[in-house]
């Protein structure tokens, strides 16, 4: 579904992805692992375009993308072509970045309503049905500003599956989270797993990995470091880098 | 005081004329600043330095100069070099100069206040540039922009007594007048001072209800 | 540039300098009589705080053309007779001081109540801590909006001259008048009035910033 092949990225003289390569098969869930600053969440947003890079390409969901340069849109690329990509690849952000000016349900009607053009009949169906599934069917008239961050997000991956996308990019969804409400949100992604979407997720968070990853891509500083499943790269670590990021989250600390 | 209000009605004539101007001089004045505001913030916002640099002079020029001495610039050096309009219009013209360049600085703080995050979320549901400002900007600045926008328009009102300067039958020309014409003094001016309030208070009353509609909470 | 009128230049430089003591007399009248205000307000309980709110408001809603013909035709009805520069002062001076008054009190409050209770807690006097503590903070992060306002002072006193007070806009209106050469007196006008506002807000900036920065170092 997706495949990264040798991409390269820098900002002015600070290389930040350094000959990324990976694979993300149909129907699994890849994290993105690694701390601050290991280029993870530049990786997951060149996925979707909010990003460019000067070399590598990058294939999704059939499309070829190949690299033109750090602000230059990708060869044979044009703006309504990138539009096209983001219809297709839908994105969650740590933020969440609900509009404010709508209602829950306003923000999950944006999509199939204004820009697939669905009806109204259809669309509201299909909005309401998207809440229920993240459990805010009650809470389809409330603005942003009065819903919890756990609820907020919620809203926000059910306005991005309202764009029926073939792939879901989540951009460390859980960590502005209070501790308590990560729960609810780890529980819609766990279900969206079972659903067999496809999804790349970018975390700092090892227990994030442990719980929804097929298979955990552990980064730093810009290059992979080490791959594979969570059961066997969190549990039997090869590569010191790897060793000294998992020590933090086993110094006696309890995750909620 | 009673002296007060029958020397109002007997010049009621002059003084509903006054009013009359008043608000047709506001709301012209308004839209047009509302537009060249908005216009000039955009263009600001985009421009180059070729094109920064004579605009921001404008705008200085027109922050830190008094405005009757632009009116009078327009009222007596325009048809000096052939372009003759009507009176009102000088007023408008003068009023729009000003005023524009204020109100640019309030739509800008309403470009401001749209998160940039807002449009990487509207682009990554695949919105185009246009239907990013069209759904997610354009509300929130409008949503932002009203109440400042409001104590403008306010200002601009204010601002119309100038037309008194070139004899201009507004309100506060018509005080004058009627000051003049009688022996009352200082009490037409009394008057209109509560007639500018009453206006004030009615464009408040009208934002009010504008911003309730169109409030963000965030 | 000043074809005709030799004798315009004395004029002018006079009546520039009419202009700064006119500017700057307002401006001295308006800070004495808005800090009265301000501390009035803060200090005086809640019936002087209404009152001075009541006022405020009622001053901000007329224009400052209407309330300078109202006081100018108003004095003489209370026996005060004054030629019309002191009237102008005058009027600009009890304008003005409601915003200059209004800037005080924004800038006491801006300081945290932490340092009024350390005051305390050292054993002063509230008297104590209002000169020692907040008035000398209050003042520094005053300066920059108090210079913003001392150059819309200026501006407006280009208003005073409808109701015939003699100053840099009346005179300049007068040589238009008589040479019929709008361009040359009215621009040179405004570049006066840009010049003196201009360094007054420039002057506003850099004090604030010199002085923002030793707040932050204290």
């Amino acid at each position: 579904m997706i495949s990264v092949q040798k991409l390269n990225k820098s900002f002015g003289a600070l290389d930040v992805l350094k000959d990324m390569s990976f694979d993300v098969r149909k129907g699994t869930t890849s994290v993105l692992l690694g701390r601050s600053g290991s280029g993870k969440s530049t990786m997951l947003r060149c996925l979707n375009l909010l990003e460019y890079w000067q070399s590598g390409t990058v294939e999704i969901d059939g499309k070829l993308i190949e690299a033109a340069g750090d602000s230059v849109r990708p060869k044979g690329w044009r703006p309504q072509d990138e539009t096209a990509l983001r219809r297709r690849v839908g994105m969650v952000f740590q933020q969440f970045n609900l509009f404010p000016h709508l209602t829950a349900l306003e923000n999950v009607l944006v999509g199939p309503r204004q820009l697939l053009k669905v009806d109204k009949r259809e669309s509201q169906d299909l909005a309401l049905s998207l809440l229920a599934d993240v459990g805010l069917a009650d809470k389809r008239d409330a603005y942003p500003a009065f819903l919890s961050g756990g609820q907020q997000q919620r809203v926000a991956i059910a306005r991005a599956l309202a764009m029926r996308p073939h792939v879901l990019l989540l951009d460390e969804v859980t960590s502005a989270l209070d501790p308590e409400l990560v729960g609810e949100v780890l529980d819609v992604i766990v279900d969206l797993k079972a659903r067999g979407l496809t999804m790349v997720c970018v975390t700092h968070e090892m227990h994030f990995a442990e719980d929804v990853a097929d298979e955990v891509i552990f980064m730093e500083a810009g290059s992979v470091v080490e791959q594979g499943p969570p059961a066997q790269i969190l549990q039997a670590p090869e590569t010191a880098q790897m060793k000294r990021f998992l020590s933090r989250f086993h110094r006696g600390r309890a995750y909620a | 005081m009673t002296f007060d209000l029958s020397l109002l009605r007997q010049n009621l004539d002059v003084l509903t004329k006054g009013a009359i101007m008043t608000v047709r001089l506001t709301a012209i004045s308004g839209v047009i600043s509302l537009v060249g505001g908005a216009a000039l913030a955009t263009v600001r916002s985009n421009a180059g330095p070729w094109l920064s640099a004579p605009l921001t002079a404008y705008v200085e020029l027109m922050r830190n100069t008094p405005l009757l001495i632009t009116l009078y610039l327009i009222y007596f050096g325009l048809p000096m070099i052939g372009i003759v309009i009507p009176t009102v219009t000088s007023v408008v013209v003068a009023l729009v100069m000003q005023h524009s360049v204020f109100i640019a600085e309030i739509v800008r703080g309403g470009f401001l206040s749209v998160n940039a995050t807002q449009t990487e979320a509207g682009k990554a549901l695949g919105m185009s540039d246009w239907e990013v400002f069209r759904i997610v900007k354009f509300p929130q600045i409008v949503a932002t922009i009203v109440p400042p926008l409001t104590g403008a328009l306010v200002i601009i009102m204010h601002d119309t007594s100038l037309a008194a300067a070139i004899s201009l039958v507004d309100l506060t020309m018509a005080a004058k007048v009627i000051s003049q014409r009688t022996a009352a003094s200082f009490e037409p001016f009394i008057a209109i001072a509560v007639a500018y309030s009453v206006i004030s208070w009615s464009i408040g009353a009208v934002a009010k209800h504008v911003e309730r509609k169109t409030l963000v909470a965030r | 540039m000043m074809v005709g009128i030799p004798s315009a230049v004395p004029i002018l430089f006079s009546a520039v300098w009419e202009t700064v003591k006119l500017s700057g007399a307002a401006i001295a009248g308006a800070l004495i009589l808005g800090f009265i205000l301000a501390e009035a307000s803060l200090q005086g309980g809640r019936v002087a705080a209404a009152v001075i709110q009541i006022i405020t408001q009622l001053i901000r809603g007329t224009p400052v053309l209407v309330f300078v013909f109202l006081v100018y035709y108003l004095l003489p009805v209370a026996g005060i007779r004054l030629d019309k520069t002191s009237t102008a002062i005058i009027s600009l001076s009890i304008f003005f001081s409601v915003f200059f008054s209004e800037t005080f009190r924004s800038a006491v409050a801006a300081i945290p109540q932490g340092q009024r209770q350390s005051g305390l807690a050292m054993g002063m006097s509230r008297w104590n801590v209002e000169r020692i503590v907040v008035l000398p903070q209050a003042m520094r992060i005053a300066l920059p909006p108090l210079m913003n306002l001392s150059a819309i002072v200026v501006k407006s006193t280009s208003i005073v001259s409808i109701i015939g007070a003699w100053e840099l806009t009346y005179a300049t209106n007068e040589l238009v008048m008589r040479t019929m050469q709008p361009f040359e007196y009215l621009l040179a006008a405004m570049a006066v009035y840009f010049c003196i506002c201009y360094a007054l807000v420039w002057l506003g900036k850099r004090l604030g910033r010199r002085l923002n920065v030793s707040q932050k170092d204290a």
